[in-house]
C-alpha cells in the first residue's frame, strides 16, 4: 500500500490494470481523455496492456464487446455525446450479458454542452439504450473511490454478467490529490476471472455458439427478459451499495450521490457542529437502486432534501423507489452546475427554519 | 359477431394480400376492420401470421387470444396457430400441403373444418402464384355478411398495378379465386377426415454409368437457378412432386447429364448432388 | 440416399435455410462454406453478421458466431482479433452495414490494415426491409424509395473495392467476385482468408448476389440483372492482390 498524488483519471487506469483490466477502447472526449492516455503510457511498460484508439464511440463500443466475448477483462471511458454513442454497444451488452466495464466523466448536457461537470447522464448511463436498465452504475464520490470502484467495477461485471459502469464527473476526472494505492490482495480482495463466451477452452468439439440478439417473436425475446430480471432482482442485495451518514435522528435527510453528496456531507458535518439534526442519504449503486435502506431512513422527517447537478434525473429515481412514502420531499437543483457545502447549509437552514 | 380471423403460413405464400382483400371487400360492405400482421425478419420463409377482425362495432385492440376462423396455408403454421383455437372455431387448411404429422397435433381440439387442395388446384390448373386465391375462395364461402361481389372488387383493386404490368394474370387470380369457392361446395366435414399429406416417397436418386444425380426435396425452394445453368437444359420442373414449401421440383434426364455439376455448384440450397467417378 | 451437397461446414439443423429462393447471398455462404472447409481452419473461424439479410445467417454455419448492431460487426471483430489474435475473423455484411452506416468503420479498418476478412453482399437495395435505396442502387433503378428510379441528385452507385484500393496497404486484397460465378468466387474467398492466415493484411470482397425477390425478377432475369447489368457498373476481378498470394 502507497499513498500517491493521483488525477483522477489516472486513478481509474491504476485501478483497472490492478483489476486485471487488458484492453481499452475509445475516443477522445473530454474530461476523459487523460483515462486513454495514461493506459497507453502503462502500456509502454507492460505490453500485455492492449489499446484499440478507434474511430468513434460507436467503434471503440463494440470493439469493447468483441474483446469481453474473447474472454478479455476490456474498458472505455466516455462522456456526453460519447455516452449517447456508446449506448448502442451498450444495449447489446443487455441483451446479451456481456460485462462491459465503462468510466462516465459526466459533464452538460444536453448535447456538446460543456466539458467540465454536470449529473446529467444518470438516465442515459443507467437507462440509456432501448433497454430496460438492466445494468449495474456505480456513483463515486471521490479520487479513492475512482480507484477503489474502478477495482470493484471489473469484478462486477465479470461475476454478474450485466453491463457495468463507475458514474463520475469531470471534477472528479480532474481532481489531483492524495489517494492509497493498493493490491487487492492487500485487501483481502478476491480478484474474479474472466471467461471466454467463444473458443471456451473446455468447448465440447463438433459445437459452436450462435450468439444473437434478434429474435422472431415476441415471446422469445419476452422469455429472454424475463430472464435476465429474475436474475438481476436474485443478485440486488449482493450488489446494493449506499451510505448512511447520520440520518437516525435527523430532521432533514439529503438525498444525493456523487460529488454532490461529497459537498453535502461536508454541509452536514458543519451543522452538527452546530447541533442540528441533519443526515445524509447516499445511494452508491444508482442501479440497483437500494430502495429498501432508502425506505428506512425516509420515516418520521420534517423533509428530504434531494440535491443534483440537473434538473430532476435523480428526484425521479428517488421518488420511484421511494413511492407510497408520506414525507416531504424537497428537490434542490442546478444543471450542469456544482454545489459548495455553504450552499447545502444555507438550503437546510432554510427548511429547518419552517 | 365479431369475426376474429387468423391466418397463418410462410411468407412468401400471399397471405397479407388475401387477407387484405378480405379487409377491403368487408369496409366496402360496411363493415369495421383492423388488419395487423405479425412477421419475423425474413422476406421469405418465416411464419407469416395475419390477425384480421370484422365487426358492425368498432374494434379497438387488433389482436385476440382466440380466433372463430383459422387458416392455416403451410405446415409450420399448425404450431403458432394452435393457441389460438377454441372450442366452436372453424379451422381452414390446405390440405395438400399442409403434413399429417403435424396435423396430428391439433386434431383433437377441432370440431369444424373445411379442407381445400389449394397447391395441387394451382400447381394442375393455373400457377403456384395463385394458390392464396384458392384459399381465398375457401374463406370468403364463409364470411357471408360480406357480399361476394366485393370479394371479387377488392382482388382486382389489391392487384391492380401487378395486373396492368401482366394482364394474364387477371384471368389466373379470379379463376383460382372461383375455384376455392367450388372446392367449398364439394367438401362435406361427414365424409372428409381431417387429414393432410403424408411426406411424398418419390424417385430422388437417377444414374447412369460412372454418373449420378441426386436431389434432396426437404431443401429444394424451386428457384430455377439449376435449369438456367444446365449447359445441356436436361433439367426442368415436375409437375407432380414438390420440394420445400411446395414449391416445383427439378428433376433430370439423365441420359442427357454431362456430370458438369454446375446445378450442384448454382444451387443455394446445396439441394442437389452430383457425382463422378 | 446420402447427404445433401453441404459444405461440412454448414450447420445442418438450420437447413432450409432462411433466405429466399434464389438469393445470390445464400449461395456465396455455401461458396464461404466451402472456403472454410478446403482451409481447414473451421476451429479457428469466428463468423460475425451484421444487421439485413446477413443476420439470417447467424446459426448457418458450424462456427462460433456472433451476430451484431448495424453496421458494428468490422469494430466488433477488431476487438475481438485485438483480443485473441489465432481467431480468424470474418465479418459478413451487406451494403447498407459496409457503405453507409458502417462505412466510417469500413474505411478506417482498410487504412489501419486491420487483419480481418471482410465479405460484403451486394445486391443493390435494402433487401431485408422490403427493398429501399442502397448505395449501391444503380441509377435508374426503381426501390421503394425511389419508385421513379434513382436518379444522379440521390448520388451514383458506390464503388467500395475501388475506394478501399486507395486507402488500403499493399498488403491488402481486394476483390470483386459474383455469386453465380461459383468457381472464381471460392478462388477470391480462399485468397481473402489466406491473407488474414498469413497475417498480412486487411481483406476485403465485395459479392454481387442476386435478390429475385426485391428485384421483382426471376431467376433467369436476375442471373441477368448482376452478371450484365450490374457489372457494367460494378467490374469483376481482383483490385489488389500481394504477390505471395497470387
Amino acid at each position: 500500500m502507497t499513498k500517491e498524488f493521483l488525477m483522477g483519471n489516472e486513478a481509474i487506469v491504476r485501478g483497472a490494470i490492478a483489476a486485471g483490466a487488458k484492453m481499452m477502447t475509445g475516443y477522445p472526449i473530454t474530461p476523459t481523455t487523460e483515462i486513454m492516455e495514461y493506459w497507453v503510457k502503462a502500456g509502454e511498460q507492460r505490453p500485455e496492456l492492449k489499446f484499440s484508439q478507434s474511430e468513434d464511440e460507436m467503434a471503440a463500443g463494440f470493439a469493447m464487446l468483441g474483446a469481453c466475448l474473447a474472454g478479455v477483462k476490456a474498458f472505455s471511458a466516455t462522456a456526453g455525446p460519447g455516452n449517447i454513442l456508446m449506448q448502442d454497444a451498450f444495449s447489446m451488452a443487455e441483451n446479451m450479458r456481456i460485462p462491459t466495464v465503462s468510466f462516465i466523466n459526466q459533464r452538460g448536457g444536453p448535447s456538446t454542452g460543456t466539458v467540465i461537470y454536470s449529473q446529467q447522464e444518470l438516465n442515459l448511463t443507467c437507462f440509456g439504450g432501448n433497454g430496460e436498465g438492466l445494468r449495474i452504475v456505480y456513483a463515486t464520490a471521490n479520487v479513492q473511490e475512482l480507484y477503489d470502484y474502478a477495482i470493484k467495477a471489473f469484478n462486477t461485471a465479470w461475476k454478474y454478467h450485466f453491463p457495468t459502469f463507475v458514474l463520475a464527473d469531470g471534477y472528479q476526472g480532474k481532481t489531483q490529490t492524495m489517494i492509497e494505492v493498493y493490491e487487492p490482495q492487500e485487501k483481502q480482495l478476491e480478484i474474479v476471472a474472466s471467461q471466454p463466451f467463444l473458443f471456451h477452452p473446455q468447448r465440447e468439439k463438433g459445437k459452436f455458439q450462435h450468439l444473437r440478439n434478434t429474435y422472431n417473436q415476441e415471446e422469445e425475446l419476452a422469455e429472454l427478459l424475463e430472464n435476465h430480471c429474475r436474475y438481476f432482482e436474485e443478485v440486488k442485495p449482493e450488489i446494493v451499495e449506499y451510505e448512511d451518514f447520520h440520518t437516525l435522528d435527523a430532521k432533514v435527510v439529503v438525498f444525493a450521490f456523487g460529488i454532490v453528496a461529497a459537498a453535502a456531507k461536508q454541509a452536514i458535518e458543519n451543522l452538527r457542529q452546530e447541533g442540528k439534526k441533519v443526515g445524509l442519504f447516499r445511494p452508491i449503486t444508482l442501479n440497483p437502486f437500494p430502495k429498501e435502506s432508502a425506505l428506512t431512513v425516509t420515516a418520521n422527517k420534517k423533509a428530504l432534501l434531494i440535491i443534483e447537478s440537473a434538473l430532476g434525473q435523480f428526484e425521479r429515481l428517488v421518488k420511484a423507489n421511494l413511492y407510497g412514502i408520506d414525507t416531504k420531499i424537497i428537490p434542490f437543483q442546478k444543471p450542469a452546475l456544482g454545489f459548495t457545502p455553504e450552499e447545502i447549509v444555507e438550503k437546510i437552514n432554510e427548511i429547518l427554519k419552517k | 359477431m365479431p369475426r376474429k380471423i387468423i391466418l397463418a403460413g410462410e411468407g412468401g405464400q400471399g397471405i397479407q394480400t388475401v387477407a387484405k382483400i378480405i379487409a377491403l371487400a368487408a369496409i366496402k360492405s360496411g363493415k369495421n376492420v383492423t388488419f395487423l400482421p405479425s412477421f419475423g425478419v425474413e422476406q421469405r420463409g418465416g411464419v407469416s401470421i395475419v390477425f384480421l377482425q370484422i365487426s358492425d362495432k368498432p374494434i379497438l385492440y387488433p389482436r385476440f387470444a382466440k380466433a372463430n376462423i383459422l387458416v392455416a396455408f403451410s405446415s409450420r403454421a399448425i404450431s403458432p396457430l394452435k393457441k389460438f383455437l377454441e372450442e366452436n372455431s372453424l379451422f381452414i387448411y390446405d390440405n395438400s400441403v399442409v403434413e399429417n404429422k403435424f396435423l396430428e397435433k391439433i386434431k383433437g381440439q377441432i370440431k369444424n373444418y373445411l379442407a381445400i387442395p389449394a397447391q395441387k388446384i394451382g400447381r394442375e390448373r393455373f400457377t403456384t402464384k395463385v394458390v392464396n386465391m384458392v384459399m381465398l375462395g375457401g374463406m370468403a364461402a364463409n364470411l357471408k355478411e360480406i357480399n361476394f361481389q366485393e370479394f371479387e372488387n377488392a382482388l382486382l383493386e389489391e392487384l391492380a398495378e401487378k395486373i396492368k404490368e401482366k394482364p394474364e394474370i387477371k384471368d389466373l387470380n379470379l379463376g383460382a379465386f372461383k375455384a376455392g369457392l367450388e372446392e367449398v361446395e364439394k367438401f362435406d366435414q361427414e365424409t372428409q377426415p381431417l387429414e393432410g399429406v403424408a411426406p411424398a416417397s418419390f424417385k430422388c436418386f437417377f444414374e447412369k454409368e460412372n454418373l449420378s444425380w441426386e436431389r434432396f426435396p426437404e431443401y429444394c425452394k424451386g428457384c430455377g437457378l439449376c435449369l438456367l445453368k444446365c449447359p445441356v437444359k436436361c433439367l426442368s420442373f415436375e409437375k407432380e412432386n414438390v420440394g420445400f414449401l411446395g414449391m416445383p421440383l427439378p428433376t433430370v434426364e439423365i441420359e442427357k447429364c454431362l456430370g458438369c455439376k454446375q446445378c450442384m455448384e448454382i444451387c443455394p440450397e446445396g439441394a442437389i448432388r452430383v457425382e463422378k467417378q | 440416399m446420402s447427404e445433401p451437397a453441404f459444405p461440412s461446414t454448414w450447420n445442418k439443423e438450420s437447413k432450409p435455410h432462411k433466405f429466399c429462393p434464389g438469393c445470390g447471398q445464400s449461395l456465396a455462404l455455401k461458396i464461404l462454406g466451402v472456403a472454410i472447409q478446403e482451409l481447414k481452419i473451421q476451429n479457428e473461424v469466428l463468423f460475425a453478421t451484421d444487421i439485413g439479410c446477413s443476420l439470417l445467417s447467424w446459426d448457418m454455419f458450424n462456427l462460433e458466431s456472433v451476430q451484431t448492431h448495424h453496421g458494428r460487426t468490422i469494430p466488433l471483430v477488431r476487438g475481438f482479433k485485438l483480443a485473441r489474435p489465432e481467431t480468424i475473423v470474418i465479418g459478413f455484411i451487406g451494403d447498407g452495414g459496409g457503405y453507409a452506416i458502417g462505412a466510417q468503420h469500413l474505411l478506417n479498418s482498410a487504412t489501419g490494415n486491420d487483419k480481418i476478412t471482410v465479405i460484403l453482399i451486394n445486391n443493390a437495395n435494402y433487401a431485408m426491409t422490403g427493398g429501399q435505396l442502397a448505395p449501391t442502387t444503380l441509377l435508374g433503378q426503381k426501390t421503394t424509395t425511389t419508385p421513379l428510379g434513382r436518379k444522379i441528385v440521390q448520388g451514383h452507385p458506390f464503388k467500395g473495392p475501388e475506394m478501399l484500393k486507395e486507402v488500403s496497404f499493399e498488403s491488402a486484397y481486394l476483390a470483386r467476385g459474383i455469386a453465380s460465378n461459383y468457381q472464381e468466387l471460392l478462388k477470391m474467398f480462399k485468397k481473402a482468408l489466406q491473407n488474414q492466415i498469413d497475417g498480412r493484411g486487411f481483406s476485403f470482397v465485395e459479392v454481387l448476389a442476386m435478390c429475385p425477390v426485391n428485384w421483382h425478377l426471376d431467376a433467369q432475369e436476375s442471373l441477368d440483372f448482376s452478371e450484365k447489368e450490374m457489372t457494367k457498373i460494378y467490374p469483376l476481378g481482383e483490385l489488389k492482390c500481394p504477390e505471395k498470394l497470387s
